[in-house]
């Protein structure tokens, strides 16, 4: 028995504190280093752990000559290994970013949803023809707006509109293309007649919606009523 | 010059750039040290094993078993980082 503490405890000793050492991180759910990532690290350094191990016990025992191979082998797994462990903790990190990304897009999302239900204005969304695709609480109230299961548009009450209150003004539209332009404008009067002759006029804010090469594919417009009119009839 | 020694030493130093490459884009700087001199000593090992100058006399033999050694202190020593970065992150104490 000729073992010594250079060469055969000394190694040993380092690869098994590195074994514990990564059996001691903690995997967290949503964390970088992942189950994969500690499993291949504990074993890259295992594989060195168990070749000083048996290089120890080579000093007590006759070690049949096939262990010898199958150690050997075990060995040129370190790097490999330690490669494998490296790129799930770096795949898992991305994961993480983008999960991050997407839970932050996704609050954003919730809170312009919240924003827009519970504004006080009318807020509609057009498409690229001037059809109203969206409308929160406070549109659907002003303009009589209801859901049409046959359609990706909402139904309107067979209301004109007509942009501008001054004469001479826009012709009347079912719908609002007028206000579908490549620019945005504000303080906007839009004067909206129901076929019993009654009238609002609004106030309106456009602000176009454009498609990643620039083509406008509709607008989003916020209003509120100016005052309600009636015709010289009511 | 054994053939399994060089095999070791000529696959490591394949992976080594793929490896840094790696390493680098993970966000725990306090590891990074010593899994770089761990790595470096596995690299430095594996070469004293597989050059034949470097392989033959006792005094390299015991220096190579230092090296790696080393390599393995300083791997636990960077497995340590990740955990107390991993526990800061949590914010859980050690």
């Amino acid at each position: 028995m000729n073992w010594s503490i250079t060469e055969d405890i000394l190694p040993w000793l380092a690869f098994t504190t590195a074994v514990v050492m990564i059996l001691l991180v903690p995997v967290r759910p949503r964390g970088a280093f992942s189950m994969g990532a500690k499993w291949f690290f504990v074993a890259a350094l295992a594989c060195y752990m168990v070749g000083t191990a048996w290089s120890i016990l080579g000093h007590f025992i006759v070690r049949p000559i096939f262990l010898n191979s199958i150690i050997d082998v075990m060995e040129d797994l370190l790097v490999p290994f330690m490669l494998f462990g490296i790129y799930s903790l770096y795949a898992r990190q991305q994961l993480n970013d983008a999960l991050a990304a997407g839970d932050a897009v996704t609050r954003t999302a919730d809170m312009m949803a919240s924003i827009v239900a519970t504004a006080p204005a009318g807020i509609v969304v057009l498409d690229d023809v001037g059809r109203i695709t969206f409308a929160n609480d406070a549109a659907r109230g002003l303009l009589d707006l209801n859901d049409d299961p046959d359609l990706v548009t909402l139904k309107a009450p067979g209301w004109t509109v007509r942009v501008g209150d001054k004469r001479p003004a826009g012709e009347p539209r079912a719908d609002f293309a007028d206000l579908v332009s490549d620019e945005p404008a504000s303080d906007v009067m839009v004067v909206v007649e129901w076929p019993t002759g009654w009238r609002r006029r609004l106030s309106v804010n456009v602000e176009p919606m454009k498609s990643a090469d620039g083509r406008v594919t509709g607008a989003i417009v916020a209003f509120i009523e100016r005052e309600p009119w009636r015709t010289a009839a009511h | 010059m054994n053939a399994v020694d060089v095999f070791r030493f000529a696959l490591a130093l394949v992976l080594t750039p793929i490896v840094f490459g790696i390493a680098r884009r993970i966000r725990i700087p306090d590891a990074r040290i010593p899994f770089v001199v761990g790595y470096v000593a596995i690299i430095v090992g594996f070469a004293m094993a597989a050059i034949q100058p470097l392989s033959g006399s006792l005094v390299l033999r015991s220096a190579r078993h230092l090296v790696f050694s080393l390599a393995g202190f300083a791997l636990a020593w960077a497995a340590w980082q990740v955990r107390t970065y991993v526990l800061a992150s949590t914010g859980e104490r050690r």
